[in-house]
């Protein structure tokens, strides 16, 4: 067997399994953080710990089938919400269009402007920080549903 | 998808961890294996299959066999 001294160990490869979780807290903190306005250092480091979660699970080299499954399973949960979000925000959007422009008609005054669309999108970082909370929350569903069905634990 | 994964780790007295270090994978990965809640790709089946010298439907079972 050829010597290869950065060959990845199965402690590496466990690494992950672990650090998703820091990843996961790390969103969670950020929540409240950013909705208080927090600034500084620790701020940047939460914000790191999250990013770094997700994109370790975008990046599969460095990994097992069994952890890119898991992380299957927080991508179709952001996919489903960010799906859902963007649905509310079409509805939204064809409100803006008809109910200025019939209010409009019949009182003859001044329609109001577009309202309920712009009050969905208003802040893409708090939509982000939710999508990472969302992607954390479906791996950690998966992990919890295959702890259920184990014999022995992990 | 039913196995004898853990049957033939025994056998060879070796842990999940040294499993896991054989096949290239996690531990976790071993153990979700072992268990039954994932099933392994085709590369990796066929890594089990030669690291244990047996053919894939010896070690795996789909229930689709008599």
């Amino acid at each position: 067997m050829p010597y290869r001294p950065y060959a990845m160990t199965e402690t590496d490869r466990s690494y992950a399994y672990k650090y998703v979780w820091f990843s996961a807290a790390c969103s969670v903190v950020l929540l409240p953080l950013y909705l208080f306005g927090a600034q500084g250092l620790p701020y940047g480091w939460v914000f790191g710990g999250t990013v770094g979660g997700l994109l370790a699970s975008a990046v599969t080299g460095r990994t097992d089938d069994y952890y890119r499954s898991l992380c299957a399973v927080g991508h179709r949960w952001v996919a489903c919400a960010l799906s859902l979000y963007i649905l509310a925000g079409w509805f939204l959007y064809l409100t803006d269009v008809g109910s200025p422009a019939g209010r409009g008609m019949l009182s003859a005054g001044i329609s109001p402007g577009p309202t309920g669309a712009a009050a969905l999108f208003f802040d893409g970082q708090l939509a982000a920080i939710m999508l990472a909370i969302i992607y954390h929350a479906g791996y950690g569903f998966q992990w919890l549903r295959d702890r259920a069905w184990s014999e022995d634990g992990a | 998808m039913k196995n004898r994964l853990k049957v033939l780790r025994a056998e060879r007295d070796w842990s999940q961890a040294e499993l896991a270090g054989r096949l290239d994978v996690s531990r976790q990965a071993v153990n979700a294996i072992e268990t039954g809640k994932h099933d392994p790709s085709l590369p990796l089946a066929f890594k089990i299959a030669r690291l244990f010298d047996m053919p894939i439907e010896d070690i795996f079972d789909d229930g689709e066999t008599a």
